[in-house]
């Protein structure tokens, strides 16, 4: 144990070591993840980690498991990016997709990784470094403060009554559905009109110019 | 670590290899800018880091070398192979069945004796006691996974990314070239993430990927097979090695305890990944002062047989 009045620095003692970390939150691994076209700019982080990614080619209706963030914190700034942690709610839907969303099957070697950075709540994910910004926003999670954001320093009074009700309605609204979360889960198999998607060009990416 | 099981063998093997006149004698190596300069001249440039490896790739068939990329100050990445016989491409190495070991040392430009290290690795499995340990394993070997921020003993990059927080998002050079070329081409089995901040009394700390949401037998693999061997080596010289990284409080009880386990740092992303990730820590040589200790101390660099024993005992007696 370090000691800053030892001679040497530490002294040593008899303590528990901790080496054991138990997962915090446990989900069934899908048979796969669908993204919009919105997530378009993840794919080639996707390729670059090895995974397997295909486009649908025709539209079609999945039965899907889809999270919605009630609340989106943003706690710590690091490397660029306001680290951001949700809490979801998963909904059970018919979800339509169009031609030109992804399928990311995890029946592949990079599975854990896949669940791991797709699924919302895990420490370490898309949504984490704001691959999703554009999509989940971050903002007010309680009808207070949602309407203070609304007001802006204005008095209740100086909106009108109806104006007021119609906001207040559909701010509830709002809280009540969350956002949706653009990582959706496909836990059977269903029939996918889909194809690989290949890099469009290969060549040694550099990020830097010179 | 792997070669304390096989040093017995290990004299045999070497003495049938120089009698096919196929070893090279260890005087035909290059020396490291630190065996140069006697230990004593601080860590190794990236110059005479580089030029320590062209020269081993030359003297060397079982060595090669090829470009991974180039950083923002213009400093050239090797990938180094050390295969018997030579590896050029990872198709090759996969299809020989061999294992293949990963290491990547000092990611932290300030942490300098993996890299140290790492030389005197490669010279013992080029022409040395390590030699037959290339009859199971290819080794992979990047001298310096931050060349910019080694040069100036800083922790991130030129550009400023802290590159062991980076597997998830791949925004730094250096690693998108590693994960791309190297990890997902030739598919290293098991990973060596080289550091220099571990914690006092132990000269070697080590931790395994950790992350429930890796495979479990992998998880479990070093924890069973690798590191009681290296407590075990680190304890034959008389020293102590043990669980990264230090104090700990849980639920108000004071402990010891590993650091956290986002996907985002090598050990625990190449443990997502399905290969064996190990984080090793040298010791901080001064957790007060690491930055003045580094410069006063670097040229211990951690590897059994070449710092002088009493020198370094004498060393820890002044500490302070």
């Amino acid at each position: 144990m370090p000691d800053d009045d030892a001679e040497l620095g530490y002294t040593l003692r008899d303590v528990p070591v901790y080496l054991r970390w138990e997962p915090t939150r446990t989900t069934t691994r899908p048979v796969g993840y669908v993204l919009p076209p919105g997530m378009a700019a993840v794919v080639p982080l996707l390729l670059d980690h090895d995974i397997a990614v295909y486009r649908f080619r025709e539209p079609t209706t999945l039965d899907a498991e889809v999270y919605y963030a009630l609340g989106v914190n943003r706690d710590n700034y690091f490397q660029g990016h306001y680290l951001k942690s949700v809490e979801v709610e998963k909904r059970r839907e018919e979800l339509e997709v169009a031609a030109g969303w992804y399928w990311i099957p995890t029946a592949q070697s990079r599975a854990n990784l896949i669940s791991y950075i797709m699924e919302p709540e895990t420490d370490d994910n898309l949504i984490t470094w704001g691959f999703a910004d554009h999509i989940i926003q971050v903002r007010p999670s309680t009808l207070e403060e949602m309407m203070a954001a609304f007001l802006r320093g204005r008095d209740r009074s100086e909106i009108l009554p109806q104006q007021l009700a119609r906001m207040e309605e559909r701010m509830q609204e709002q809280l009540a559905e969350g956002q949706r979360v653009p990582m959706i889960r496909v836990t059977t198999h269903q029939p996918l009109p889909v194809v690989r998607v290949a890099p469009f060009n290969e060549y040694q990416r550099n990020r830097y110019y010179r | 670590m792997i070669t304390r099981s096989s040093f017995a063998s290990v004299t045999t093997a070497l003495a049938l290899l120089v009698g096919a006149g196929t070893a090279l004698a260890a005087q035909q190596l290059p020396q490291t800018w630190q065996e140069q300069n006697n230990f004593r001249a601080g860590p190794t440039p990236f110059a005479p880091l580089m030029q320590f490896w062209h020269d081993l790739d030359e003297v060397s068939e079982l060595v090669s070398m090829q470009p991974l990329t180039r950083t923002l100050l213009d400093r050239e990445m090797f990938l180094v192979t050390i295969a018997q016989p030579a590896m050029t491409n990872p198709q090759d190495a996969l299809r020989s069945g061999k294992t293949i070991v990963l290491l990547a040392p000092s990611v932290h430009g300030g942490e300098v004796s993996p890299k140290e290290a790492t030389q005197l690795v490669a010279k013992e499995l080029v022409a040395g006691e390590l030699r037959s340990v290339l009859d199971d394993v290819i080794v992979l070997i990047l001298p310096l996974v931050n060349p910019d921020g080694g040069e100036v003993r800083r922790r991130t990059n030129e550009a400023g990314y802290d590159m062991n927080r980076d597997y998830v998002k791949l925004e730094s050079q250096e690693i998108q070239a590693l994960v791309t070329q190297v990890l997902t081409e030739w598919t290293p089995d098991i990973h060596v993430d080289g550091h220099h901040g571990g914690s006092v009394p132990y000269v070697i700390t080590y931790q395994g990927t950790l992350n429930p949401a890796a495979d479990a037998e992998l998880r479990a693999y070093p924890y069973e097979h690798i590191f009681p061997m290296i407590r075990e080596a680190v304890r034959a010289e008389d020293y102590t090695s043990f669980d990264y990284s230090g104090t700990r409080t849980v639920d108000g009880v004071l402990g010891w305890g590993s650091t956290s386990v986002e996907a985002r740092k090598h050990h625990v992303y190449t443990g997502l990944t399905n290969s064996i990730g190990i984080g090793g820590d040298h010791r901080r040589t001064d957790a007060r002062d690491p930055g003045r200790n580094h410069r006063r101390r670097s040229h211990r660099v951690g590897l059994r047989g070449h710092v002088p024993r009493d020198r370094a005992r004498v060393d820890a007696g002044r500490r302070r």
